[in-house]
């Protein structure tokens, strides 16, 4: 008996168009979308442009005009150096040609606003006038060291040792990747209710001639609840097969990340289920709870926009251990970031605990058979 | 006779509405028995009783000498529903929805496409096995909801307004499909709005009113119940009042009403009501049009027990 209701169940969702495009269309959709909006983003971590900026020469001050001509050579330069008259040039900066106008008379840096440009110019700027006094005061002092001084200037100096905790990648922007399979889980919670709601003598004439037959319930209930699993853990894999040929580089660990999946699954349906045994909603009522708790709950994982998952951990981070959304991403992030599972196996310790809960209480809920009323 | 269904003393309330009042109803085997009563009359509330999908504060349900309860799967496999509203699967074809809730209750692979093929044979569906729901007409449909419940071959089969927007010409085939049913041995109960149905294809009626159980009996039974007897037409322009009152004074007439140029005398008792009509008419010298006779018929039943229409 299990088997026909499994099979049955599963014939009918693979006809369901609605399951199909939720779940499946959808998500590829939106990962579609945002990778081509961050495509370039995710290519080059950094972006960077030549500052363009106008050198007025006030009086003889050629090693600074041979640094700034250094930093304007080469095949990325940081400066892209024009010499001019001063009204020339701060015409050029009014008509913002140029990010600042040097002064190589006095050292000096004007510049429209506080930008990064700017902060470039001025740290060129500082560190030049630091060099320049170094160099003066030990050619004063002991001008014996001045050879090895000026050595060790031409060097860039290391004060820090950079070690790798990881070798994951760290692209902030993959953090909408991971939110989409949080919302693509959660939506599993539609065909739950829709499935659901056939089961239920309560809710339609379809559940309570299901509820008429010799068979325990929770005989339907798992066979449904088993279909429903199968069937949107594959969407999961297709549309995790989908963002990898995009080029979308979840880090390896695939039986991992098959595991998150399988677990946010069964916690999407759990939510569909519970949702589903509030009779007195339409199914139409019902589907607008769940596309509301989907995005709500995926939106706090930072579906989208960034920086709402870490106020939430700042001010309240309980809501993100019980969030699934979060918990999902999370789970993502830890995978191809870290390289220890520490991290990763408390949150599928935290997905367990809430499928396992999720379940028992839909199970409670569609397991009577009788009702008060009809 | 053994008893398909025997229902003592069933109580149902909704908060501070008495659904079902001590109602009591006793089904034999092989019988077609209707259910009738006018709208929030109890009829549904006591199918889903009976059914064991509603709770009820007191009374006893036994099916088959079986007291019946959400887990009598065995009396469950027995049973047949077809509801008022049509329940299948929209995303499934014909034969897949017959097929599965015939597996539901039975596990025979080869048995089951027996089964399945000759509930669509019973329903004439042949020629639509792969249609999907939404492509069948409203009577197709029906027929489909109706094979859906009968596939596995139940020995007690409930039908619950199946003929609800269907076409004459559909209703009838349901109407000698489920008179078949019931010459193969099934045990019917069938709720209606329709007077004529019931009066057709059922051996015994139940009629319920305010949750309790009016009056039962064969149709038969039934019209002895009541005062009317007999009913007499008859076409008359203008006819005087004082002809009014002494046509009520005959034997056995306890009513006489005329309007529209129509009188109409009711009769209790009496053999000869007619010929005492024509007589007086001939007598007075009225001239008179159309005349009718005609025996009480079950909505008068209806209407006298329960004081109302049947689509009240």
């Amino acid at each position: 008996m299990f088997f026909h209701n499994f099979k049955y169940a599963l014939k009918s969702l693979l006809k369901t168009k609605e399951t199909i495009f939720w779940t499946l269309i959808f998500p590829i959709a939106l990962g579609t979308f945002m990778y081509m909006a961050f495509g370039n983003l995710m290519d080059q971590e950094e972006m960077f442009h030549s500052v363009p900026v106008a050198v007025v020469s006030g009086k003889e001050n050629s090693e600074l005009e041979t640094v700034l001509l250094a930093l304007s050579e080469g095949e990325d330069p940081m400066l892209k150096v024009s010499f001019m008259e001063e009204p020339d040039a701060l015409k050029a900066l009014e008509e913002e040609q140029v990010e600042g106008v040097i002064y190589t008379s006095d050292t000096s840096l004007l510049v429209n606003e506080s930008n990064l440009n700017a902060s470039m110019l001025e740290t060129v700027l500082e560190q030049y006038k630091q060099i320049e006094y170094v160099c003066a005061d030990i050619g004063t002092n002991n001008p014996g060291m001045l050879p090895e001084v000026v050595m060790q200037l031409m060097g860039d100096q290391e004060y820090f040792i950079e070690t790798t905790t990881s070798d994951g990648c760290q692209n902030e922007y993959y953090n909408y990747f991971y939110a989409i399979f949080a919302m693509s889980c959660l939506f599993a919670s539609f065909s739950a209710i829709s499935r659901i709601n056939k089961l239920q003598a309560n809710v339609s004439a379809l559940g309570m001639r299901r509820c008429l037959s010799p068979n325990g319930k929770i005989v339907a209930v798992t066979a449904e609840y088993l279909a429903l699993l199968i069937v949107h853990f594959i969407i999961e894999l297709i549309v995790l097969a989908y963002l990898m040929l995009l080029g979308v580089d979840f880090g390896g660990h695939y039986p991992a990340i098959a595991l998150i999946l399988l677990l946010g699954c069964s916690i999407g349906l759990s939510i569909g289920v519970i949702i589903a045994s509030i009779y007195k909603l339409s199914e139409g009522a019902k589907m607008g709870i769940a596309v509301s708790i989907g995005m709500l709950l995926s939106v706090m994982a930072d579906l989208c926009a960034a920086g709402i998952k870490d106020f939430i951990e700042h001010h309240v981070p309980v809501l993100n251990r019980i969030n699934p959304a979060v918990v999902i991403s999370d789970s993502f992030y830890a995978l191809n970031v870290y390289d220890d599972y520490s991290r990763y196996t408390g949150n599928m310790l935290i997905l367990s605990v809430m499928a396992v809960l999720l379940l028992g209480i839909s199970i409670m809920i569609l397991g009577r058979n009788k009702y008060a009323s009809l | 006779m053994a008893l398909a269904i025997k229902v003592s003393n069933l109580v149902k309330r909704y908060k501070d509405l008495v659904a079902l009042d001590h109602f009591n109803l006793e089904v034999e085997e092989g019988e077609i028995l209707g259910l009738l009563g006018p709208n929030g009359s109890g009829k549904t509330t006591t199918i889903n009783c009976i059914l064991s999908l509603l709770s009820y504060d007191k009374g006893e349900i036994l099916i088959f000498d079986q007291e019946m309860k959400p887990d009598s799967y065995e009396i469950k496999k027995n049973i047949g529903v077809v509801m008022q509203n049509v329940a299948v699967f929209d995303e499934m074809n014909v034969y897949e929805n017959i097929d599965y809730f015939c597996g539901l209750y039975i596990q025979d692979k080869n048995l089951r496409k027996q089964y399945v093929e000759e509930a669509i044979a019973f329903v004439g569906l042949e020629d639509y096995k792969k249609f999907l729901p939404k492509k069948l007409s409203g009577g197709l449909l029906r027929r489909l909801n109706i094979a859906c419940g009968i596939a596995h071959k139940p020995k007690l089969i409930f039908f619950d307004e199946p003929t609800v927007a269907v076409d004459p010409q559909s209703r009838n085939q349901i109407l000698e499909g489920i008179l078949a049913l019931n010459r193969n041995g099934a045990t019917i109960i069938y709720t209606s709005h329709y007077m004529e149905e019931v009066e057709q294809i059922c051996t015994r009626i139940v009629i319920m009113d305010n949750g309790k159980n009016a009056a039962v009996g064969t149709k038969e039974e039934l019209k002895k119940m009541i005062k009317n007897t007999e009913s007499i037409s008859v076409e008359i322009l203008g006819l005087a009042q004082e002809d009014i009152d002494t046509m009520k004074r005959l034997p056995h007439a306890y009513s006489a009403e005329y309007a529209d140029n129509h009188l109409k005398i009711n009769f209790s008792g009496g053999k000869h009501n007619l010929v005492r009509v024509l007589e007086y008419l001939q007598e007075k010298n009225i001239p008179f049009g159309r005349v009718y006779s005609e025996l009480p018929t079950l909505n008068d039943v209806f209407l006298e027990i329960t004081g109302k229409a049947l689509r009240d």
